[in-house]
């Protein structure tokens, strides 16, 4: 559940996309083996909100609960800049407004071609048109495949 | 007489008794290359043939991942990657190496030291010699915007591993410069067991350094040079660690070689059985240009 950034398509006006998107999903796949333990494993990293501020202020970034935060929730250990940046994050993100990173919320192939096919674009190997008819392809490849992870919808959607 | 002959086993008995203790020996290494080196390799084979993500089950498809294979544009400006880098590593640490090790091998004072200096960069990890030149040779804060402040502006801003023309050699040449001290080691030692008497001989026939070198010093040690070509040539085609430590390949592919490309199909788009197939397909080219290369030696 890490941190990343994320550019912001957002126009003035609409709601704030928080430039930074939410590196992992937490689920239980759908054909794991044991199903409830996974889910009560999940329980377990977010029942306890007092100890799941906690654990973010032990291992900033890299551990984050989805729930909802007010700066007053962390301890006093936090960094205070990173308790507000928490807290607004939570804000954000609990009324849908963040970003998509691609290594969340493509598949796998295409989130790969974003990464290598986009630097081609900068070079002037591929110009965009082509770039976003290659990205197009491989996602409805993966889509047809079933690779693609749930999306979430935004705020407001 | 007879006595004696009872009581010694048969010359036949000691021979196999003796196969069998080196066999002995010899067991636990072989059950560790099965594990590591044989099982890995036939899954291999097996998996090429198969659409596989790297979990769970494989889905047989026969030759179409090698059918892929031969299409697939991003494997062959790979493997031209790698022919560049071998021609690279061919010829400039092997220069420098022999060179080195002759002129080190002219002296006698500090040998030893020069010696472990050149030496020094190979046993350094790869991503500490990485993070080096990484930081040395960066656009911001390396060595060409502290030649521009001093008024050199002649490499201020260029992007060594940035520009797709750069890429590759700035790379290439980071791997020499922790390479090419190991060359220079091997040659050096090989040059200290060339007979002394030779070079006499050749002094008294009237030949100059350039011939020594050509017609004593290069014979001498032909086992050596051949040695260090076939290892060049098969790290080359292996390279991976300094590629994708630096650059990953980028950008835009200008620094891919088919090590990194192989990495990314298997563990970041999922396809481990085209991974295979690929590591299959680079085995068998380098074992053509192995061939090759022996056969060509074996020529004379």
């Amino acid at each position: 559940m890490g941190l990343g950034a994320a550019a912001t398509l957002e126009k003035r006006g609409a709601p704030v996309l928080y430039e930074l998107g939410l590196g992992s999903t937490l689920s239980v796949n759908a054909s794991a083996e044991d199903a409830e333990g996974a889910a009560a494993f999940i329980d377990y990293l977010v029942a306890d909100k007092k100890l799941a501020a906690e654990w973010m202020a032990a291992v900033p970034s890299a551990f984050n609960a989805p729930l909802p935060f007010t700066e007053s929730d962390f301890p006093a250990s936090m960094d205070p800049r990173v308790a507000r940046l928490l807290a607004d994050l939570s804000e954000a993100t609990g009324k849908g407004n963040f970003g998509y990173t691609a290594w969340t919320f493509w598949p796998s192939k295409s989130d790969v071609y974003i990464q290598e096919e986009s630097q081609k674009v900068l070079t002037g190997d591929i110009t965009a048109a082509e770039f976003c008819k290659g990205l197009d392809e491989q996602f409805t490849e993966e889509r047809k495949e079933g690779a693609v992870p749930k999306i979430i919808k935004p705020g407001g959607a | 007489m007879e006595q004696s002959t009872a009581k010694r086993p048969p010359a036949g008995g000691l021979k196999r008794r003796r196969h069998l203790t080196a066999w002995l020996f010899m067991v636990p290494l072989l059950l560790v290359n099965v594990l590591v080196i044989l099982g890995p390799s036939v899954a291999t084979v097996y998996f090429s043939f198969t659409e596989w993500s790297g979990i769970g089950p494989a889905e047989f498809v026969g030759l179409e991942n090698y059918r892929d294979l031969l299409a697939d544009e991003s494997f062959w400006q790979a493997m031209w990657h790698n022919v560049l880098w071998t021609i690279l590593f061919l010829t400039v640490p092997i220069a420098m190496g022999l060179l080195g090790a002759f002129l080190l091998s002219q002296i006698r004072r500090f040998q030893l030291f020069f010696s472990f200096a050149y030496f020094i960069p190979y046993v350094v990890a790869s991503v500490v010699n990485c993070a080096l030149w990484q930081n040395i040779l960066d656009p911001e804060r390396g060595i060409g915007s502290s030649l521009a402040s001093i008024g050199i502006p002649v490499l201020d801003g260029v992007s060594f591993f940035g520009n797709t023309r750069l890429a590759l050699p700035s790379v290439a040449f980071v791997n020499n410069w922790a390479w090419w001290g190991f060359i220079l080691l091997l040659f050096l030692t090989a040059l200290q067991s060339v007979d002394q008497e030779l070079y006499d001989a050749a002094k008294i026939d009237g030949a100059g350094r350039w011939q020594q070198f050509l017609n004593v010093t290069l014979p001498g040690i032909r086992p050596t040079f051949i040695f260090v070509v076939l290892l060049t040539i098969i790290n080359s085609l292996l390279v991976f660690d300094y590629v994708f430590i630096i650059t990953r390949g980028g950008p835009a592919g200008a620094s891919e070689v088919v090590g990194t490309l192989m990495w990314k199909e298997a563990f970041e788009r999922f396809e481990a059985g085209y991974a295979s197939a690929m590591g299959l397909g680079l085995s068998f080219i380098s074992g053509v240009i192995v061939l090759v290369f022996i056969f060509l030696r074996r020529r004379g």
